[in-house]
C-alpha cells in the first residue's frame, strides 16, 4: 500500500514546475495572498518570469529555493559546511543524516533562526539570507518543529487563524478594535477546511495544551498550511509518534501536497516515511553533504546505505 | 462576525481589513468626530469650594480633632514625635480642665506612609468619616491633603517641610511662614561672624534639598561670601562625598553649607575628618539633632544649626521651653525632646490658643479668623512672635532664629542678641532684606522671648 | 601623587561597595538564575539585627553569630525551600516577580518585627570605622575603608575559589543551565541550589553588617538605594562573572569620585552627568550585552519534563456559572454605582475613585505583563509623564484635563518607545533592568523641575468641565473614572480577543514558533509596550486631576515596584485582576486605619502583597484570582449537592488525553 502511494506521489513531483493543480482550497488562498505585497502569485514558472536579473541560470530560476555554500560554525564545531540545496516548485525533497548531522541546523538556516556564516539563499527568485525571520515565512515558507511548538492556551482553530492573519502581516491593533480582529469568511472557511483534512474537527476548539503528541504534530501542520505557504519545511514530523500515528501523518501529508501542490522539504529518520513522501534525498552527515540525488538513486548507493542509512535505520528498529 | 462580511473574491486589498466592512467607515468616522466635539466641550472646571461642616468634632464636653503623619513606611519615624508633642500638650490641658469646660480629644491619628495618594484620603477621611473638627497636627513630606483641608476651610496645623504650607489662611506651620526657596540671611550669618569667605555648598539630588540648598547658594552670594564649591547632586545613600571634600581643601573653602539629612551630614563629617580639615565650620540646615550630637561626640565640633526655636539647651533660661521638656517626660517618659515634637507641642498650643480666643462659639471660620488676627504668637515664650495677620504670605517684616554651636557631644546657643529690654538667644534680621550685602541683625522686635534668669525687664 | 590619583583612590572603597552588592548579585543570578533584587534587602534585615541585638547589650560576636552565621544562611534557605527551589525552571519573569515580592516585603516586615524607630550609628563589626589607620600619599584610609576592601577582595578570591576550581561551583553552575538534565547525572540539584542560596544569604548579611556604619542611621533605602548602581557594576561582568563584576564595582566607584572632583561645581551638566551616571552605564552595557541576549534564548532543554503548570483560572470557568454570575455582577455593579452616587461617605467616594484611577495605570500592567510577558519597574514613571503633561497642558495654555490626558498617554507612550527600542530586543530581564533605570533617572532628573513637576511643590492640577457638566464634585468625578476605566477596560479586552492578543499569547509560549508563522516579534512588543504606557499615561492624568495637585513624590520608583506585586497578587492576566488590585489595594488602605498605626495599610499591605507576589510563577492568573476560582467550584459542587443537575467542567476536554502536546509528562525518578 505504502508503495502505492509513493509511486502516486511522484507522478506530479517529478514534473517540477507543473502549474499548481486547481483545488476551491488553493484558489481562496491565492485570492488572500495577492493582496500581500511582498509575496508575488504563484502560478506558472516555466516560462515565467525571471525576478531579478542577476539570477542567471534557469535551473536557479526556476527553483523556489535554492541555498548556496550555507556553512555555520557554532565556535569550534562546524555544524553545517559549504552546503547546498535545491527545492523546485511543488517539489518534495528530503534531508537524512544522522543525529547531529545539522539537519536541524539547515532549517534553522534556511529560516533565518540561525544567521549562516557563508552563502547565500535564494527563495522565489528574491534573495532572502538578510531577512528576519518572519519576513521569510510572509513570503511562503512555513515550517514545524522536531519538539513541539504549539501555542500555550490557544485552541486548535485559533491556532489557525492566526497563522493566516500573520503569514500576511496583518495582525492590526485598529483592526482588534473595531471588530476583535475577527475571522473574514474566507479565513474561516480555510480553517474548516484545514481542520476536515487534518480530522481535527473533534478537538478544534480544545485548547491545544491537553492534545496528545499525535494531535500536536497535526495542529503544527495545520498551522503551517494556514499560511498558504509555498514551502512546507517538517522537522522530524514522526518524531515522538507510533506506527499507526506516522502512517496517518504520512497519509495526510499526501493529502495535502495533491491538494495544495506545496513543495515540501523534510527532515525525517524514519526512512518509510522519507520514501513514502520525497523524491530527491539529501544526505548529510557532520555538516557535510555526503549523497544527493534522486530518491531510488541514494537508496540503492551502497555506501551511503551502509555507512548512514543503515546505521539510522536500524535505530529506528530499536525505537 | 465573519457573516458580515462578503466573499473577498477579486477584492484586492480590502478582502480582510476593515475596510471592506462598508458599515465600519461611518461608525469610526462618528466615533472621531464625537470625540473630537467631546474633546471641545472640554475645558477644565474652576475651585468651587463647599464649606459646610463648620461645627463639625464640636461637642458640648469636647472638641474632637485628628492627626495626619508620616508614621510608616521607608521615610524613618522621624514624624512620629509630632503626635507625641501635641498628645502632650491636650493632656496637659485637659487636666486643667480644657478649654472653656471643653476636652481636646485627638481621637485620631491617620498614618499616610509618606505616600502622597494615601495623604488626601487620609485628610478626607479625617473630615468626613472622623468629622474632626481640626487638623492638629500635620507632619508628613508628602502633604497633598492640603488641597482638600483647604476647601473645606479646616484649620489645620503643623510642621512645614513643603511649599503646601504657603499661602492658605487655613493652613498654620507652627513656627509661620517658611519660605524655602528664599535666600535667608541666616545662611551667611554664621559665616559672617566667624569671618569666613569661601563657601562651599553640598545637597542630595532631591528636590526639597536642592530647593533649600540653591537659596543657600543665593543668600551666601548676596551678602558677599563667595561660592567656591557646589555640588547640588550627591545621591542618596551619600556616596561621592571624598571627591567633594578633595575639591574643598584644594580649593580652600572655609565654609560649608549642607543641606543633606542627618546621614549625609555625618559621612561629610567623617570625610572632613579623614582629608584633615574637619575644623572647618559647618552650616547643617537638617543637623538639630540632639540624639546625633550626643552619639558623634566630638566628630560635629564646628557644626552650626539654627532654630526657629529657643534651643533645648535655652530651657534653663525659658520657662515655655522647660514646660514643655518636662510635660513632655511626664507623659511620654521615653521621647526625647525634638524640632518635630516640639513642633506639635506648638501647633496645639497655637490651636488651644485660638479657641480660648473666641470663647464657647466653636466654628472653623470664627477659630481660622481669630488666629489670623494674632500678632504675637509665641508658644508660650518659646519661639519669636509669629504674627497671622501677614505670616500665610511671609510678608512679617523680620525673622529671628536661635544659632547653636556643637562642642563635644553638646549643643551650645551662639550668637544671640541683646537689647535694652534683655539678652535672647534670636538674632534677627529684615525680611525681606533690602538689597544690600550688609549683613546685619536688626534690633531685638518687641515680643521676642527673652531670656528670663539675668536680668531681664520684668 | 597625581591629581587624577588622589581623586581616583578614594573611588576604590566606594566601588568596593558597589562590587559588593554586584558580585551579590552576579553569585545569584550564576547559581541559581535568579536576579535577586532583593540582595539590598536581605543585608539590611541583617544589618537591623545586628543593630538590635548590640543594643540589647548583647556582645559584638554574639550579635554577629546570630545575624550573620545564623540568620543569613536561614534566610537564604528559607527563600530557597519555599521560594526558589520551586521555580527553578520558571521564566526569568516570575523569578524576577519573586525577587521583586521580597524587595518590598522584607523592609516592611523588620518594620512590623522591629518596629521604625530612628537607628543612629549603626556599630561596626571589626574596626572602628572612622578611626584612621594609615596613610597612602596623602589621602587617610579609614577603618571602614579597610574593612570594606578587606572584606570584598577576601570575598571575592573565596567564591572564585569555590566556583572556579571546585566541583560544587561547577555543580551551582550546571544546575543553571539545566536541573533536569543535572538530576539525570546522579547530582542532587535542590541541595546545590540550597547550598548556592545559603552561600548568597551568608554573604548578603555579612554584607549587611559591613556596610550599616557607613551611614549615620540604619535605614532600609541605605542599603536598596544602591541597587541601580550593583546592578550597572554586575552588567560589566555580563552578569556571570565575578572577577568581571568586582571591576566594574570598583571602575564605577572611581569614575564616579573622579567625574565629583573634575567636573566643574555647580553647573546643570556635572550635576545630571553625575546623577545619571550609573544609569548610562547600566543602559550601554544592557545594550552592548551579547550574553544577555543569550539569556531570554536558553531555556531548560528538559523543562517541559515538568509537570503543566495548573490550568490558569480565567481559562477554567464554568460557562452556565458565568451566566448566572454575570447578572449578579451586573445587579451589584448598578447597586454599588448607585450607592456611591447617593450615600456613601464622601471618603470612601474618593478612595473608590482612587481606586479606579490606580485601575487604569494597573491595566497598563495587565496588557504588559499579563498579556505580553514582559516587565516594566517604571510604570509609575509613565503615569508622572502622563500627569505632568496633563497638568502643565492645563496650566500653560488652558487645555482641558480631558484633552491633556490624551496628549499625556501620548506622551508617555514615546517616552515607552524610547526606552523599548533599545532594551527590549535583550530580553525580559533588560527591560525591567532599564526601566528600572529610567524610572530613578526621570525621577530625580527630570521630574524635579518647574516645566515637568516642579519639585517638592509639585503642580496643580484641574478637574475637567465637559459641556455644562463639571467634574469638581467627587462623585461626578468618580463617574467620569468608571467611564474611562470602562473604556480602557474593553480597549485591553479587544485586544485580547483580537489577534493581537492572540499574536501575544503566541509570543508568550514560543517566539521562535511565533515568528515563523510571520508575526514581527520585535514591531508588536514594542508596540505594546507603548500601549501600555500609554493607558499608565492616561491613568496618571485622571489621578492628577483627582488628586488636583501632584508632585514627582506621587510617582516614585518605589511605587512602581509595588504597582507591580499588587497586580501580580491579584491577577495579572485578566482584566478583572487589575481592577481588583487598585479597588482592593485602596479600599483595604482606608479600611487598615482601624488597626493601630503600626499595622497600617502602609507597611501590612506590602508585606500582604510582596508575599502574594512569590507565588506568581505557581499561579500566574494571581492569587486573587486562583482564590476566586477554588470558591466558585466550591460553591458549584455545593450547588450541584443540594439542586442535583452534576456541573461537568471538564467536559470539553476529548477523553483521549494520552500525551500532552505541549507540556510532556513528568519525569519518572
Amino acid at each position: 500500500m505504502s508503495k502505492n502511494v509513493a509511486v502516486s506521489t511522484q507522478g506530479p513531483l517529478r514534473s517540477a514546475g507543473m502549474p499548481d493543480p486547481p483545488s476551491p482550497y488553493s484558489i481562496s488562498s491565492t485570492s488572500s495572498e495577492s493582496s500581500a505585497p511582498s509575496t508575488s502569485v504563484p502560478g506558472p514558472s516555466v516560462g515565467g518570469p525571471v525576478e531579478k536579473g542577476s539570477v542567471t541560470d534557469r535551473r536557479r530560476a526556476e527553483s523556489l529555493l535554492v541555498a548556496e555554500n550555507i556553512s555555520k560554525r557554532f565556535g569550534g564545531i562546524a555544524a553545517l559546511s559549504e552546503m547546498s540545496l535545491t527545492v523546485d516548485r511543488g517539489e518534495a525533497v528530503g534531508v537524512v543524516g544522522p543525529n547531529g548531522a545539522g539537519k536541524t541546523t539547515l532549517f534553522n538556516c534556511l529560516l533565518g533562526i540561525e544567521i549562516p556564516d557563508t552563502g547565500r539563499i535564494i527563495f522565489d527568485g528574491k534573495r532572502i539570507d538578510n531577512l528576519p525571520v518572519y519576513k521569510r515565512a510572509r513570503m511562503g515558507i512555513a515550517r514545524t518543529f522536531q519538539r513541539l511548538e504549539l501555542f500555550s492556551e490557544m485552541t486548535v482553530r485559533e491556532h489557525l487563524l492566526l497563522a493566516q492573519r500573520s503569514a500576511r502581516g496583518r495582525v492590526s491593533l485598529l483592526a482588534d478594535l473595531i471588530n476583535h480582529g475577527s475571522a473574514s469568511k474566507a479565513e474561516e472557511e480555510l480553517a474548516d477546511h484545514l481542520l476536515a483534512l487534518l480530522k481535527l474537527e473533534d478537538v478544534a476548539d480544545t485548547a491545544v495544551d491537553g492534545l496528545s503528541l499525535g494531535h500536536g504534530r497535526l495542529v503544527e501542520l495545520g498551522r503551517a498550511l494556514a499560511m498558504s505557504p509555498k514551502l512546507l519545511m517538517l522537522d522530524e514530523p514522526s518524531s515522538g509518534l507510533d506506527y499507526n500515528e506516522t502512517k496517518a501523518l504520512t497519509k495526510v501529508l499526501e493529502q495535502v501536497r495533491e491538494e495544495q501542490g506545496v513543495a515540501v522539504l523534510l527532515v525525517e529518520h524514519d526512512l518509510e516515511m522519507v520514501s513514502e513522501v520525497v523524491s530527491r534525498l539529501y544526505v548529510l552527515d557532520f555538516g557535510r553533504l555526503i549523497a544527493e540525488g534522486m530518491l531510488d538513486d541514494v537508496l540503492s548507493d551502497t555506501g551511503v546505505r551502509q555507512a548512514y542509512l543503515g546505521q539510522v535505520a536500524s535505530g529506528e528498529g530499536q525505537r | 462576525m465573519g457573516k458580515m462580511r462578503g466573499l473577498p473574491v477579486r477584492r484586492g486589498s480590502n478582502s480582510l481589513g476593515f475596510r471592506s466592512c462598508s458599515g465600519r467607515p461611518m461608525v469610526s468616522l462618528i466615533a472621531v468626530l464625537s470625540i473630537g466635539i467631546l474633546l471641545s466641550a472640554c475645558s477644565n472646571a474652576k475651585a468651587v469650594y463647599s464649606k459646610s461642616g463648620n461645627t463639625n468634632g464640636v461637642y458640648p464636653h469636647k472638641i474632637v480633632v485628628g492627626a495626619l503623619a508620616s508614621l510608616t513606611g521607608p521615610v524613618p519615624a522621624a514624624f512620629a514625635p509630632a503626635i507625641d508633642g501635641a498628645k502632650a500638650y491636650f493632656d496637659m490641658i485637659n487636666a486643667r480642665g480644657g478649654v472653656d469646660g471643653r476636652h481636646i480629644d485627638l481621637a485620631y491619628v491617620l498614618d499616610d506612609a509618606s505616600n502622597p495618594a494615601q495623604d488626601t484620603d487620609q485628610a478626607r477621611t479625617l473630615v468626613e468619616q472622623d468629622h474632626v473638627f481640626a487638623v492638629v497636627p500635620v507632619a508628613t513630606p508628602s502633604f497633598s491633603g492640603a488641597t482638600y483641608l483647604t476647601s473645606h476651610d479646616v484649620p489645620t496645623f503643623g510642621y512645614a517641610v513643603t511649599s503646601q504650607w504657603d499661602g492658605p489662611k487655613n493652613l498654620f506651620a507652627y513656627d509661620g511662614y517658611v519660605n524655602f526657596s528664599y535666600p535667608d540671611p541666616d545662611y551667611a550669618f554664621v559665616a559672617q561672624q566667624l569671618g569666613d569667605h569661601r563657601a562651599a555648598v553640598v545637597a542630595y539630588d532631591i528636590s526639597s534639598s536642592v530647593t533649600a540648598c540653591n537659596a543657600v547658594v543665593a543668600a551666601l552670594r548676596k551678602f558677599g561670601i563667595d561660592v567656591v564649591y557646589e555640588n547640588l547632586a550627591i545621591p542618596v545613600p551619600a556616596s561621592g562625598l571624598t571627591a567633594a571634600v578633595q575639591r574643598m581643601k584644594q580649593d580652600g573653602v572655609d565654609y560649608i553649607a549642607s543641606c543633606m539629612d542627618i546621614s549625609g551630614d555625618i559621612q561629610l563629617a567623617h570625610k572632613l575628618a579623614q582629608a584633615g580639615i574637619s575644623n572647618i565650620p559647618q552650616l547643617w540646615l537638617d543637623g538639630y539633632s540632639v540624639s546625633a550630637v550626643h552619639t558623634y561626640g566630638s566628630l560635629m565640633n564646628d557644626v552650626y544649626v539654627f532654630n526657629s526655636n529657643v534651643p533645648f539647651e535655652a530651657a534653663a533660661e525659658y520657662p515655655g521651653m522647660a514646660a514643655y521638656i518636662n510635660t513632655l517626660h511626664k507623659y511620654f517618659p521615653t521621647a526625647r525632646p525634638s524640632e518635630v515634637s516640639l513642633a506639635g507641642w506648638a501647633s496645639a498650643d497655637l490651636f488651644v490658643q485660638g479657641l480660648r480666643a473666641i470663647g464657647r462659639d466653636v466654628t472653623r471660620t470664627r477659630l481660622i479668623s481669630a488666629i489670623n488676627n494674632m500678632t504675637d504668637f509665641t508658644a508660650n515664650g518659646i519661639l519669636p512672635p509669629v504674627n497671622w495677620k501677614y505670616n500665610h504670605s511671609g510678608e512679617a517684616g523680620w525673622e529671628c532664629n536661635s544659632f547653636l554651636k556643637a562642642v563635644d557631644g553638646h549643643f551650645h546657643p551662639v550668637f544671640g542678641s541683646s537689647s535694652p529690654r534683655g539678652r535672647s538667644v534670636f538674632t534677627c534680621f529684615d525680611m525681606p532684606q533690602p538689597a544690600t550685602n550688609k549683613l546685619v541683625p536688626i534690633p531685638l522686635p518687641p515680643g521676642v522671648p527673652l531670656a528670663s534668669t539675668s536680668g531681664s525687664t520684668g | 601623587m597625581p591629581q587624577i590619583v588622589v581623586y581616583g583612590l578614594p573611588g576604590i572603597p566606594l566601588g568596593c561597595i558597589f562590587a559588593l552588592i554586584a558580585v551579590g548579585l552576579v553569585l545569584a543570578y550564576t547559581t541559581s538564575g535568579v536576579f535577586n533584587l532583593a540582595f539590598g534587602a536581605e543585608a539590611y534585615a541583617a544589618a537591623l539585627l545586628f543593630y538590635v541585638a548590640v543594643h540589647a547589650g548583647w556582645p559584638k560576636w554574639a550579635a554577629f553569630v546570630v545575624s550573620v552565621v545564623l540568620f543569613g544562611p536561614a534566610l537564604g534557605l528559607a527563600m530557597d525551600r519555599y521560594l526558589f527551589r520551586h521555580i527553578r525552571t520558571a521564566s526569568t519573569l516570575a523569578k524576577l516577580i519573586a525577587s521583586l515580592g521580597l524587595l518590598i516585603a522584607i523592609p516592611r516586615l523588620t518594620e512590623v518585627i522591629f518596629g521604625n524607630a530612628v537607628r543612629m550609628a549603626p556599630p561596626s563589626l571589626i574596626l572602628n570605622p572612622n578611626h584612621i589607620y594609615f596613610h597612602l600619599g596623602s589621602y587617610a584610609v579609614s577603618g571602614i575603608e579597610i574593612s570594606t576592601v578587606g572584606v570584598t577582595t577576601a570575598a571575592l578570591i573565596v567564591l572564585i575559589g569555590l566556583f572556579g576550581f571546585t566541583q560544587l561551583g561547577l555543580r551551582m553552575r550546571a544546575v543553571v543551565e539545566s536541573p533536569r538534565m543535572v538530576q539525570l547525572t546522579g547530582i542532587n540539584a535542590d541541595r546545590v541550589s540550597m547550598v548556592a542560596w545559603v552561600i548568597s544569604g551568608a554573604f548578603a548579611s555579612l554584607a549587611g553588617v559591613l556596610l550599616a556604619p557607613l551611614y549615620a542611621q540604619l535605614l532600609d533605602y541605605n542599603f536598596t538605594g544602591l541597587l541601580v548602581s550593583g546592578i550597572a557594576a554586575a552588567a560589566i561582568g555580563g552578569f556571570t562573572s565575578l572577577p568581571l563584576a568586582f571591576a566594574g564595582g570598583i571602575g564605577l566607584g572611581v569614575i564616579q569620585e573622579i567625574l565629583g572632583g573634575y567636573l566643574p561645581s555647580g553647573s546643570i551638566l556635572s550635576s545630571g552627568l553625575q546623577d545619571a551616571f550609573p544609569f548610562l552605564v547600566l543602559v550601554v552595557m544592557l545594550v552592548a550585552l551579547p550574553s544577555l541576549k543569550r539569556e531570554h534564548e536558553t531555556n531548560d532543554p528538559l523543562a517541559s519534563c515538568d509537570p503543566p503548570p495548573p490550568p490558569l483560572a480565567s481559562t477554567l470557568r464554568n460557562q452556565s456559572f458565568d451566566r448566572w454570575t454575570r447578572y449578579a455582577s451586573w445587579t451589584i455593579l448598578f447597586i454599588f454605582v448607585l450607592s456611591v452616587v447617593t450615600w456613601i461617605p464622601g471618603n470612601w467616594v474618593f478612595t473608590l475613585s482612587q481606586g479606579m484611577v490606580f485601575s487604569i495605570i494597573f491595566l497598563s500592567i495587565t496588557l504588559l505583563t499579563g498579556m505580553s510577558g514582559q516587565l516594566s519597574l517604571a510604570q509609575a514613571t509613565f503615569a508622572g509623564v502622563g500627569a505632568f503633561a496633563a497638568g502643565q497642558l492645563a496650566d500653560h495654555f488652558g487645555l482641558s484635563v480631558i484633552a491633556g490626558m490624551f496628549v499625556g498617554g501620548l506622551l508617555a507612550a514615546a517616552v515607552g518607545i524610547i526606552v523599548a527600542i533599545p532594551t527590549l530586543r535583550m530580553g525580559t530581564l533588560a527591560l525591567a533592568l532599564g526601566t528600572f533605570a529610567l524610572a530613578l533617572l526621570v525621577g530625580s532628573v527630570v521630574f524635579p523641575y518647574s516645566w515637568a513637576g516642579n519639585g517638592n511643590s509639585g503642580i496643580s492640577v484641574p478637574r475637567p468641565l465637559i459641556g455644562p457638566v463639571s467634574f469638581q464634585d467627587d462623585r461626578a468625578f468618580f463617574l467620569l473614572s468608571l467611564v474611562i476605566l470602562v473604556l480602557c477596560s474593553l480597549v485591553i479586552i479587544m485586544i485580547r480577543r483580537g489577534m493581537v492578543g492572540r499574536s501575544l499569547l503566541a509570543l508568550r509560549s514560543s517566539e521562535v514558533a511565533a515568528s515563523t508563522i510571520g508575526i514581527d516579534v520585535r514591531r508588536l512588543k514594542i508596540m505594546v509596550f507603548a500601549l501600555s504606557s500609554g493607558i499608565a499615561g492616561i491613568g496618571g492624568a485622571l489621578f492628577a486631576s483627582l488628586q488636583q495637585s501632584v508632585s514627582p513624590a506621587d510617582f516614585s520608583y518605589d511605587l512602581s515596584l509595588l504597582f507591580v506585586v499588587v497586580v501580580v497578587t491579584a491577577g495579572v492576566r485578566t482584566v478583572e485582576g487589575a481592577i481588583e488590585a487598585g479597588i482592593g489595594y485602596y479600599l483595604l488602605l482606608q479600611i487598615m486605619d482601624f488597626l493601630p498605626a503600626r499595622y497600617s495599610g502602609g507597611v501590612i499591605l506590602p508585606i500582604l502583597f510582596g508575599l502574594g507576589a512569590l507565588s506568581y510563577a505557581r499561579h500566574p492568573e494571581g492569587l486573587v484570582e486562583f482564590q476566586k476560582r477554588v470558591w466558585t467550584e466550591r460553591l458549584l459542587r455545593l450547588r450541584d449537592r443540594l439542586g442535583g443537575t452534576p456541573s461537568t467542567p471538564d467536559s470539553d476536554l476529548p477523553d483521549e488525553v494520552v500525551i500532552p502536546a505541549v507540556h510532556h509528562p513528568p519525569a519518572t525518578g
